[in-house]
């Protein structure tokens, strides 16, 4: 028979009540626990065009609505409203509750209009954008359940792997500055990217692609004297760049070709600092 | 003796806590730590405790883990499940690690590896009680502490534990529902604190994840088996089980209710067109039973956010009111004989055991990418070696448990002790069996593995507890007194 040595006498009985009761008040505060709202967000409703925000992480800018408070768009951020759109009438009028976002994203229509983009960006004819992506964002389910049906249209600009895409300017009238490069479109060989990269040729507009190829290039010609506000020279004088067209999809599109090599920046004139 | 029998050996069980701890973390920590990588439920948990996980701008989360969260402020639905919060008893010990974090490193935040040291004492701590209520003799209690920690610690279950998901809830609360369910069965008369503790440890578990509910299918029956203390209306000293049992009703509806619509509308499509249309013989005949757009049988097999999707056109409006659970069962009824299909896929699902999409270690440790760990695979090897590929066999091996508590409750009946062990395998197997049901209803076929990892950790418990319970019949536990006749008890 197995003896019962002294130290046995010291066991104390594990508490039975308290133990539960606390196990339950931590799970009554972790279940019913509740973060305020974050001071400064912003209703959708409030939004208007030009407004900037900095969304850091990509959950944010893929987001279904955005609540984010607004910041300078002179101050680093990655979101900057160019439009307010509008959802076609099949989709707007479900309610009360807010749709799926699958139903919001793929509604039929253009949800985000494509034609105040260019505007917005101040492109006059021969500018052409780039690296910029467009993100609708929705009235949030509470927004939605009180009839609201605005659609914000936010542009980002692309930015390298893993990188934050900020920029610190406003993407409003960027294509009359000397900073647009990061927003126009140039390319290296059949690679497109934008400006502010090393680049083979920066695209200038588009020509008629119905005429020969000779004219189609005399007009890309006068569309680079136009761009780089370069008067036109006489055969073989030497302008920085010669004018390439390129036939794709039923339209020839103007590039202007670095001949001394890959550049960097833009050659458009007429641009001011900021 | 009965006071004998409330006590438990303090000094041992902080021994074998602290051993078992020690273990854990080693398993966890040593030659650095190893978690698993998020798809993206993670984020939506942690955020709500104002985290962003550390992993570059745009970039996957699911390749490796990434073991820093950063202090971040969200705003409007930007956290949670489309902006709806997703709660999770998860969440208390994920706060306080991040308490931890903040008190105890240089970093703002939460290091994984601090939530780790965490759920090692509290596995360590539910391990080694549950042990020493589970074998009396020392020999026996290794054998048993082994097993439950290689379960534990198995790669299977254990990264969850260095993860951002709420898994390691479900775990903990598993552990703790076994361990307060013996005690209560063994309990010569039942008192509160008993009933209570199951309902805390009962609601640590449901509040993990909606699909715990199923515990309740085992848990209410058992709070209202044996009346509270002796003598007087048996009717009457069962009202505070009685009022524990609706409150956890109550309790468990409320939370179901306020988790968010995004995953009963992700749950409802997965169920329809992941799992009940890609097998059904007349998939176009199961949406006009559901009232669906006849149209809607081209998504057939097409994920929610995947092109082609149902979910992609203005008819996906109030799709969950008409592809309801009751609804899809209406379904099922009608040709039964699908839902043995139903579980033969998920028992196959249950035999792979562990996800192989989600992975272990940081991009620091130098594996290559989609690496999984296995440190400790006791477990994970032997499950696959008698169950992977063979339903059957799992099948077979849940009925023999079950037989084996039902004959060791029914031959100790009156050996509190013993019959406590195989009462509470007897709870596990109950939950497990809805468990398994809901997951397959809910969601079917759609990360059914991971899904069904609440159901794999209940059924290893299980064949745990069997085999202690077959073990007790062999070697007599001494504390195995005569249970006290209850006249108004036995006469109810």
């Amino acid at each position: 028979m197995r003896r019962r040595r002294p130290t046995r006498a010291r066991r104390a009985p594990l508490p039975a009540a308290p133990a539960p009761l606390g196990v339950l008040a931590a799970l009554v505060g972790a279940l019913a626990a509740c973060a305020p709202a974050p001071v400064g967000e912003l209703p959708t409703t409030a939004v208007v065009v030009g407004t900037c925000k900095d969304k850091t992480t990509a959950e944010e800018v893929v987001g279904v609505s955005d609540s984010s408070p607004a910041v300078p768009c002179t101050s680093p951020h990655t979101v900057e409203t160019y439009a307010l759109g509008a959802l076609a009438d099949e989709v707007a009028r479900l309610g009360p509750q807010r749709p799926a976002p699958e139903v919001l994203l793929n509604a039929p229509g253009e949800t985000c209009p494509l034609a105040p983009l260019r505007p917005y960006l101040g492109a006059g004819e021969l500018d052409s954008q780039w690296g910029l992506g467009v993100f609708a964002k929705f009235p949030t389910r509470a927004e939605w359940e009180d009839g609201v049906r605005t659609v914000l249209c936010d542009l980002v600009v692309e930015a390298p792997p893993g990188t934050v895409p900020r920029i610190d300017v406003p993407l409003r009238d960027v294509m009359r500055y000397t900073d647009s490069a990061r927003v126009r479109l140039c390319r290296s060989g059949e690679r497109l990217h934008t400006c502010d990269q090393p680049h083979d040729a920066e695209r200038a507009g588009d020509v008629p692609a119905g005429p020969p190829a000779p004219e189609r290039t005399a007009a890309c010609e006068q569309r680079g004297h136009e761009y780089t506000g370069t008067p036109p020279a006489e055969p073989g004088a030497a302008t920085g760049w010669r004018a390439d067209v390129v036939v794709r999809d039923g339209q020839a599109q103007c590039w202007l070709a670095a001949v001394d090599g890959p550049v960097t920046g833009t050659l458009r004139t007429g641009l001011v600092p900021r | 003796m009965r006071a004998r029998l409330r006590r438990l050996p303090v000094t041992g069980y902080l021994v074998l806590t602290g051993v078992l701890s020690a273990l854990f973390a080693l398993r966890m920590l040593g030659g650095g730590l190893v978690g698993l990588s998020d798809q993206g439920d993670g984020h939506r948990l942690l955020c709500q405790l104002g985290l962003r996980q550390g992993n570059a701008y745009n970039t996957s989360t699911r390749d490796h883990l990434y073991p820093l969260w950063f202090d971040h402020t969200w705003y409007g639905e930007d956290c949670g499940a489309a902006g709806e919060r997703y709660r999770s008893t998860q969440l208390a010990p994920a706060w306080v690690a991040t308490r931890l974090t903040h008190l105890l490193t240089d970093h703002d935040g939460l290091d994984l590896g601090v939530l780790a040291v965490l759920s090692s004492l509290l596995v360590g701590a539910l391990v080694a009680a549950l042990t020493l209520l589970v074998a009396r003799r020392w020999p026996a209690r290794l054998l048993v502490a082994a097993a439950l920690f290689l379960v534990a610690a198995d790669a299977t279950f254990a990264g969850y534990f260095a993860s951002a998901y709420s898994e390691p809830a479900t775990f903990t609360g598993l552990l703790a529902l076994t361990a307060t369910v013996v005690v209560l069965l063994r309990a010569p008369v039942v008192r509160f604190p008993h009933l209570l503790a199951v309902t805390a440890a009962t609601a640590l578990l449901v509040g993990a994840k909606t699909q715990n509910a199923t515990a309740l299918a085992a848990v209410v029956p058992l709070l209202l088996v044996r009346p509270l203390g002796r003598g007087g209306s048996a009717l009457v000293r069962r009202l505070p089980a009685l009022g524990l049992a609706a409150a956890l009703v109550a309790g468990t509806g409320a939370y179901l209710h306020a988790q968010p619509d995004r995953f009963t509308t992700q749950n409802d499509y997965a169920a329809v067109f992941v799992e009940m249309l890609p097998h059904s013989p007349d998939p176009a005949g199961d949406l006009a039973a559901l009232g669906l757009p006849a149209a809607m049988v081209t998504s057939s097999g097409v994920p929610i956010g995947a092109p082609g999707s149902a979910a992609n056109s203005p008819a996906f409006d109030g799709f969950s009111e008409r592809a309801s659970l009751p609804r899809r069962l209406g379904v099922y009824l009608r040709d039964p004989v699908r839902l043995v299909a139903m579980a033969d896929r998920g028992a196959e699902g249950m035999g792979r055991l562990r996800a192989d999409y989600v992975y272990s270690y940081p991009a620091s440790a130098g594996r290559p990418q989609g690496a999984l760990e296995c440190r400790v695979c006791v477990v994970h090897d032997a499950w696959r070696a008698a169950f992977g590929g063979r339903p059957l066999v799992l099948l077979a091996a849940y009925l023999l448990a079950v037989g084996a508590c039902v004959v060791v409750a029914h031959v100790r009946r009156r050996q509190p002790a013993t019959r406590a062990l195989a009462g509470a395998g007897l709870v596990l197997a109950v939950a497990l069996a809805a468990q398994f049901w809901v997951v397959l209803l809910t969601d079917g076929a759609s990360d059914l593995v991971k899904h069904l990892v609440g159901a794999n950790f209940t059924l290893a418990l299980l064949l745990v507890l069997a085999t202690a319970a077959v073990g007790a019949l062999a070697c007599r536990d001494p504390r195995d007194v005569p249970a006290p006749q209850d006249p108004a008890a036995a006469g109810s």
